[in-house]
């Protein structure tokens, strides 16, 4: 297969019927400045777009401010990807509501099939007040479970509702269902400004501030993420590296860095929530634009990320932090 | 048409109780004037009569409440199943049994051209016993593109060029849907919906079996004519405004021998747009294109593992199912589309997925439902006594499976439910002694059309095998008969007009070669048609 555009991350937006996944998803969209995305919804009517384009029945892709665009889901996902790629449209990130029957996990599985795509985070939306009713629903108690185990990051919404006891019974249902996932909390759909730029942007050269050490718990719409860069002093195991890293429930959403592994094979490693990847390089122009880069691991990280645990990892793989 | 004819027949089988046997029907404009013996009809003369039934029998035309007008489009495939089937030009296709046959048939179809995808469906391993590989199909083309699709409708398989094609071999991503061989390399299946659209569309080939675009009515009317039927469903059907335009042209004509009702199922729409486009849609119908209903999908199915079930579950151990569609919207759907009279059809297979549709229904009704709604649950495989009696109470009318006791009674006893449930599918004794009106159905394409072989189904409850499967449900002959008549058209709401050969009805029948009543009822499936007449019309099976 010829080399294309680099692959662009796609992110799974799931949760049942009622959880705010609409409202966090137009808030996502507002502070896409700067970043082409494209979002596939089943229904225009529900995202706040221009409501005389909506009002096209006919229309199944329409434009949204800053180089945006909005696809209908007519049938598949897989469509509607191949679609937005051979459409010519440059972006920077895909997101896919799913319905709110669906489960997240087939829809992630399954993107990096289609190729120039990768699934670069599951998110689910789950409602605190009405968490603990709906895992046990007699209906969709299963599928609401199966949704929360699959993801990578869950958004804690409508925590401005939920008494403390409450929040934190809900918390605690929700960790011990996904006890791998990075879990937000949110007020009004409201997730951090750059989760979307962080689950994007190509990392290696991201240097970013924490803003402060206060729990999450207390953060709604702030920037709550910060990169870390390693140096890696030897070849190293790269695949179990990538499930050390792996771990979004230690705070630690994306990383990316050229490696060598043990047999001295250059290798790209990529993690994205749960998923780590590893593809190697040949020989020719990829190296020589790459060559910089050799060597270092840029991670994501959220603000309270588990020091013990990434102090750990540093020590076992040898990696040397040097931002 | 304004003449007066008689028809004589060896027998007439009314479904009327007021006449339940006949020897002469008098049709005028379409319609139905009188039915008795000759001297019965003499008062209404003059009237020609026409004798070319006098040794064949009548029945009301079959009605066919669960059916796909798209099926034609299968036949673009080669069949590989295990049962006979006949395709829309009467060509018969025997049943395969074997891998050896399958690739037997597929090699008198190739033609080795790599721009041409060969594609085949019906295959099933679970009753063959035996699986089929991206090797095997090897043997038959290693330059064209080969890809079979499993009966269940979830897996297909392709050979090395056409996984090639499809952009997975290898897979670009490890999949749990694209199980690899010892070599490391894919087996041939491409497992679930997930990974076969993307693989379909790289290959060009989905687009060929997906258009709504009205082009299957005339071979799939064809398929209605030689199975008796005349006045078939086309149970999800997103009427855009071309298949509408093209449906309503097609079935306009003369020639057009079916009377067809398609169901609206668009899951794009919100509730109140779906209700406000069958009111549309319903102000359109003509004579011969009922409009106005819809179709709403619950859960999956069970031989696909995708259907809900209550406790005690899958035989095999099995994840549950899945909804088709969340609670809440079937919910408010039942409730907009009820108070606005317009009749919902709901597939449920699994039998927790037919509780949920109650509960809802339930709801529905609560909320200012009209008393004569229909409601029509579709499948409802799994249906428990105590679901047929709150049916009986909520009004609702149920269409059930009956021949799918045939095609997967003997997997459901080994796989999904196992022999004690097996025995309880499709239990058309349990519905009607609960008093719901009840229908029994294909589903072609995934079972072949035919009510005659639906009804033998649901009297003799024998599996492929020749098991017997819950002896205690079977129903007699006159019963599913009238389901397959009376019983369908009452659940459509079309009993004030069809499903009986009575005074006023249309002149729609089936003209069948044998009489059913008078055969054993293990003879039934070989009741032969000879044709229809729709509206006063004569269809013959062999020139149609």
């Amino acid at each position: 297969m010829a080399v294309g555009p680099k692959p662009v991350p796609v992110s799974v937006l799931s949760g049942y019927l009622g959880a705010g996944k609409t409202t966090v998803l137009n808030h996502l969209l507002q502070q896409a400045a700067g970043l082409r995305i494209a979002v596939i919804v089943n229904d225009f009517g529900r995202i706040n777009v221009d409501a005389a384009l909506v009002d096209d029945h006919q229309a199944r892709i329409i434009p949204l401010a800053g180089g945006c665009v909005c696809c209908r889901l007519d049938g598949n996902f897989a469509s509607a990807l191949m679609e937005l790629r051979d459409g010519g449209f440059v972006l920077d990130h895909v997101i896919v509501e799913a319905s709110g029957v669906a489960l997240p996990s087939a829809i992630g599985e399954a993107v990096p099939l289609i190729a120039g795509f990768y699934t670069a985070a599951i998110i689910v939306v789950m409602d605190l007040e009405t968490i603990g009713e709906r895992t046990t629903d007699r209906y969709v108690g299963d599928l609401v479970r199966q949704q929360l185990t699959a993801a990578d990051i869950i958004i804690a919404n409508k925590q401005d509702l939920a008494e403390p006891g409450l929040y934190d019974q809900a918390i605690g249902l929700v960790r011990a269902l996904a006890p791998l996932a990075l879990i937000i909390p949110a007020r009004f759909g409201q997730v951090p400004a750059t989760l979307l730029r962080d689950l994007s942007a190509p990392m290696t050269k991201a240097k970013r501030k924490g803003a402060g050490l206060s729990p999450a718990r207390n953060h709604h719409a702030e920037d709550v993420f910060q990169a870390l860069t390693w140096q890696v002093e030897a070849p190293v195991d790269v695949d179990a590296l990538g499930a050390a890293l792996a771990q979004p429930s230690q705070g630690i959403l994306r990383a990316k860095g050229f490696l060598r592994d043990l047999n001295g094979t250059r290798v790209l490693l990529q993690v994205a929530g749960r998923r780590h990847d590893i593809v190697k390089i040949g020989t020719g122009d990829l190296i020589k634009s790459t060559e910089k880069k050799e060597f270092l691991i840029c991670v994501i990280v959220i603000e309270a990320w588990n020091s013990d645990y990434v102090i750990e990892t540093e020590r076992k793989f040898q990696l040397t932090r040097i931002v | 048409m304004t003449d007066t004819i008689a028809y004589r027949a060896a027998g007439i089988i009314t479904m009327d109780k007021a006449r339940p046997d006949a020897t002469h029907v008098l049709v005028r404009d379409g319609r139905i004037l009188a039915v008795g013996s000759a001297t019965d009809l003499a008062p209404f003369g003059p009237f020609k009569t026409d004798e070319r039934f006098m040794d064949r029998y009548l029945m009301p035309g079959f009605i066919e409440g669960h059916m796909h007008l798209d099926s034609g489009n299968v036949w673009k495939m080669v069949y590989t199943g295990t049962f006979a089937r006949t395709d829309p030009d009467g060509r018969h296709w025997p049943g395969l049994g074997s891998v050896d046959a399958v690739l037997d048939r597929l090699a008198a179809h190739k033609s080795n051209d790599p721009e041409t995808v060969l594609m085949a469906w019906g295959f099933d391993p679970l009753l063959l016993g035996t699986d089929l590989t991206r090797h095997d199909l090897d043997k038959i083309s290693d330059s064209q593109p080969i890809m079979v699709w499993h009966a269940s409708g979830h897996i297909m398989v392709g050979n090395t060029p056409a996984l090639k094609k499809a952009g997975m071999f290898p897979p670009p991503s490890p999949h749990k849907g694209i199980p690899l061989g010892a070599d490391g390399l894919p087996i041939g299946d491409l497992r679930g919906i997930e990974v076969m659209v993307p693989a379909a569309m790289a290959l060009g080939i989905l687009d060929k079996l997906m258009n709504h675009d009205g082009s299957g009515a005339r071979p799939f009317s064809r398929m209605c004519v030689r199975a008796g039927i005349t006045t078939a469903t086309d149970l999800a059907n997103p009427l855009t405004d071309l298949g509408l335009k093209n449906l309503t042209e097609i079935t306009a004509r003369d020639d057009f021998p079916i009377r067809l009702v398609p169901a609206l199922m668009d899951e794009q729409l919100s509730g109140e747009k779906l209700v406000a486009k069958a009111l549309g849609l319903k102000a359109q119908s003509t004579d011969k294109l009922r409009l106005g209903t819809i179709k709403l999908i619950a859960d999956g199915s069970i031989q696909g593992f995708t259907a809900r079930l209550l406790a005690p579950g899958y035989y095999n151990g099995a994840d549950n199912g899945l909804w088709y569609m969340a609670p809440e919207r079937l919910a408010e759907v039942y409730k907009l589309a009820m108070a606005a009279g317009i009749q919902v059809n709901t597939h449920t297979n699994g039998d927790e997925a037919t509780e949920l549709a109650l509960d809802c229904l339930q709801a529905a009704v609560a909320a200012n439902a009209p008393s004569d709604h229909r409601f029509i649950i579709q499948h409802a495989q799994l249906t428990n006594t105590n679901q047929f009696r709150r049916m009986k109470t909520l009004g609702a009318c149920v269409n059930l499976f009956a021949n799918h006791l045939y095609y997967w009674g003997d997997a459901h006893c080994a796989f999904t439910v196992g022999p004690a449930r097996a025995e309880l599918m499709n239990n058309c004794r349990s519905a009607l002694d609960a008093g719901v009106p009840l229908a029994i159905h294909c589903d072609e394409p995934v079972t072949p059309m035919s009510p005659l072989f639906t009804a033998w189904c649901a009297v003799n409850r024998l599996s492929g095998s020749g098991r017997l499967l819950g002896a205690g449900q079977r129903i007699t002959v006159a019963e599913a008969l009238y389901a397959i008549t009376m019983g369908a058209a009452y659940t459509m709401k079309l009993d004030a007009e069809l499903g009986s050969i009575s005074p006023g009805k249309c002149a729609d029948f089936a003209i069948l070669e044998d009489d059913p009543i008078s055969m054993p009822p293990s003879e039934l499936r070989h009741v032969k048609v000879w044709g229809t007449m729709l509206g006063g019309r004569i269809f013959s099976a062999q020139d149609i």
